[in-house]
């Protein structure tokens, strides 16, 4: 017998990182947009398939991670994801505040801004996962340009006013995050 | 093949990669001779210090477990320990046990990933894990698969992978069930056969001879190897318990680093981590672990750096097994933490990093409020031992061309696997032959 699933298409794997260090000034915005997202996916999973809601999006079916950057590590969270996307803080030398989506398909991933001990972060694990086989199908880098990476929590101005832009970014890209063909039934 | 060097000269390097955090090194050579080395490290542990103070009693498990992605469980283990020890209470029994499978998850991931990814590159001629990766993908998603275990472990008892969030001072919010363990054990049964065969790859690396010994320093119980308390001893007679720390270890302050140096009191530089830890306490490493160090031939008396790729591949078999061992014998306690009640005092507590011992000291109010903590991370510890080892290094190597001698410093500093967040950020090297 079919699985139902395999007729109608497979919902895609979704997996958010954010990565950063909360202690470092403006490298804390992956995790802060992590935090925002972690009440989003508890709401909607607790809305699923309830007639009388609006509908959630793929939310629902999202997982969420914090990272450090390390990039052996970010190989093993979007190892298996249809689509990944990482929120981080950069250094490309825009204002601070800027918000820039790169796909790791078409563009130069872009330098952390942290000085990150586990230095590297994406464009590393990128690397990595390619020699390994283990990318995701899809990787999106919402980068935050950082105004300051100083010792303590606390985003600077121009950032923490760039938040909402970021997650309405990952958000996005969630949603449009495609239904994927179905899985290529056994032979009987 | 070395050849002559020149009376003097100036070599910089700019970043060493593969080292866990930022920092520099500077080498003066003149007339051929070695006139200094100097490791230069930029420290945000002492900021954690003083971000502590005012803060609950409660607090340090979650915050120093910030310091570092790598190892958040050392800082949270020795921190627990001396603000137990300042409260006056005791864990024990299986919430002491579970806080070992804890840690045994941490050494597991920490040193896989240096074993695979920043460390055997050396040896095999790569330049770092994504070329070693092109060529020998099964050798590193094998070392990558068993850092994921250790992963597991954090995930299942500490809550989460990084800067674990199920640990509290008295023990756990939560504690798991024999049922969410099992499907650990499946993963460690098999770590533990791939963990074996790493030793026997690694110990086939061709290594420098280069023996230049300092004393050796580590934890050791008298029931285990030791991780989660024991007194500190050494190879020349330091024997220790944690509120001696301070009358025995001194750091002084220099200019060129934000971290602090730290040397035994009338002895000078000392060595942490698992090549100390192997000296010390070999005997009462897993039987697997020691089964596997008889076979290459790695005994107590091994003090070339350059073979802690080795040394560190067994205490991750140690730490499978030790986590094996536990599950197997785990019963889940009857409450997750005890009760911790705060009082005025000085509270002392080290355990074993993935790279050494790490000792904490926090003075508490009657409230329980913060009013002083210090953290003496094992990289800082290590720091004038890694000088030590680079100024002989250098010395024996000074004939080498410039990018060679490099190579070998970048190297040399791996071998110690200085985890520099916890003391400090990347590397610049710096060698002044004017």
């Amino acid at each position: 017998m079919s699985d139902r699933r395999h007729r109608v298409g497979r919902v895609p794997r979704v997996v958010v990182i954010g990565v950063g260090n909360r202690y470092r000034g403006d490298d804390g915005v992956g995790h802060r947009v992590i935090d925002r997202l972690g009440d989003e996916v508890e709401e909607a999973q607790s809305q699923a398939g309830h007639p009388s809601r609006p509908p959630t999006g793929r939310l629902q079916g999202t997982e969420l991670h914090y990272s450090d950057g390390e990039p052996s590590r970010l190989v093993e969270q979007w190892d298996g994801a249809d689509l990944a996307v990482v929120v981080d803080a950069v250094a490309t030398g825009a204002d601070p505040g800027r918000v820039v989506v790169f796909d790791a398909a078409i563009d130069d991933l872009p330098a952390r801004a942290a000085t990150s001990s586990h230095a590297g972060g994406v464009g590393e694990a990128w690397a990595l996962g390619s020699a390994l086989g283990t990318l995701p199908g899809r990787l999106l880098v919402v980068g935050v340009e950082a105004g300051s990476i100083h010792d303590g929590e606390g985003l600077t101005e121009a950032v923490y006013a760039a938040l909402p832009i970021a997650h309405r970014l990952v958000r996005a890209a969630i949603a449009t995050a495609p239904t994927l063909a179905p899985h290529p039934t056994s032979a009987p | 093949m070395t050849h002559r060097a020149p009376a003097s000269r100036t070599l910089k390097v700019d970043a060493i990669a593969r080292v866990e955090g930022e920092g520099a090194m500077y080498v003066d050579i003149r007339g051929g001779e070695v006139h200094d080395v100097q490791l230069q490290i930029y420290e945000p542990p002492r900021f954690f210090e003083a971000f502590l103070r005012g803060r609950r009693y409660t607090e340090p498990a979650d915050i120093t477990a910030r310091i570092c992605g790598i190892c958040p469980v050392a800082y949270q283990m020795s921190a627990c320990a001396a603000i137990e020890d300042a409260c006056g209470a005791t864990v024990d029994g299986p919430l002491r046990d579970l806080r070992r499978l804890l840690y045994c998850g941490e050494w597991i991931e920490s040193h896989a990933l240096h074993v695979h990814l920043l460390h055997a590159p050396d040896f095999l001629g790569y330049a770092g894990a994504v070329d070693l990766a092109a060529d020998h993908a099964d050798l590193v998603q094998r070392g990558l698969d068993i850092k994921k275990v250790g992963n597991q472990v954090l995930e299942v008892v500490g809550g989460r992978a990084i800067h674990p969030v199920n640990v509290k001072v008295g023990g756990f919010y939560r504690v798991p069930t024999r049922a969410e363990l099992a499907p650990l054990a499946e993963r460690l049964r098999w770590a533990l056969d791939a963990s074996i065969d790493v030793v026997r790859w690694v110990s086939t690396f061709e290594f420098p001879d280069h023996h230049h010994p300092l004393e050796v320093v580590a934890l050791r119980h008298p029931d285990e190897y030791a991780v989660v308390g024991g007194r500190l001893v050494s190879d020349r007679g330091l024997d220790i318990v944690p509120a001696e720390f301070d009358d025995h270890v001194v750091e002084t302050h220099v200019e060129r680093s934000t971290a602090l140096h730290a040397h035994l009191v009338e002895r000078g530089e000392f060595l942490v981590g698992p090549m100390a830890r192997f000296a010390l306490n070999r005997s009462q490493l897993a039987p697997p672990a020691l089964a596997v160090a008889d076979e290459v031939g790695l005994g107590a008396d091994e003090r070339n750096p350059f073979r802690s790729i080795v040394v560190r591949s067994v205490e991750v078999v140690h730490a499978v097994a030790e986590a094996l061992a536990i599950i197997e014998a785990y019963e889940p306690p009857d409450r997750p933490a005890v009760d911790v009640s705060p009082r005025a005092g000085v509270g002392f507590g080290w355990t074993e990093a993935p790279r050494g011992t790490l000792w904490h000291r926090y003075e508490l109010d009657e409230d329980g409020t913060i009013l002083d903590a210090r953290i003496v991370p094992p990289t800082a510890q290590n720091q004038p031992a890694i000088e030590h080892d680079l100024f002989h290094l250098v010395a024996d190597h000074a004939g080498l061309d410039d990018a060679a001698l490099q190579h070998l410093c970048e190297q040399a500093i791996r071998n110690f696997d200085p985890c520099i967040s916890c003391a400090t950020h990347f590397l610049d090297l710096r060698v002044d032959r004017s």
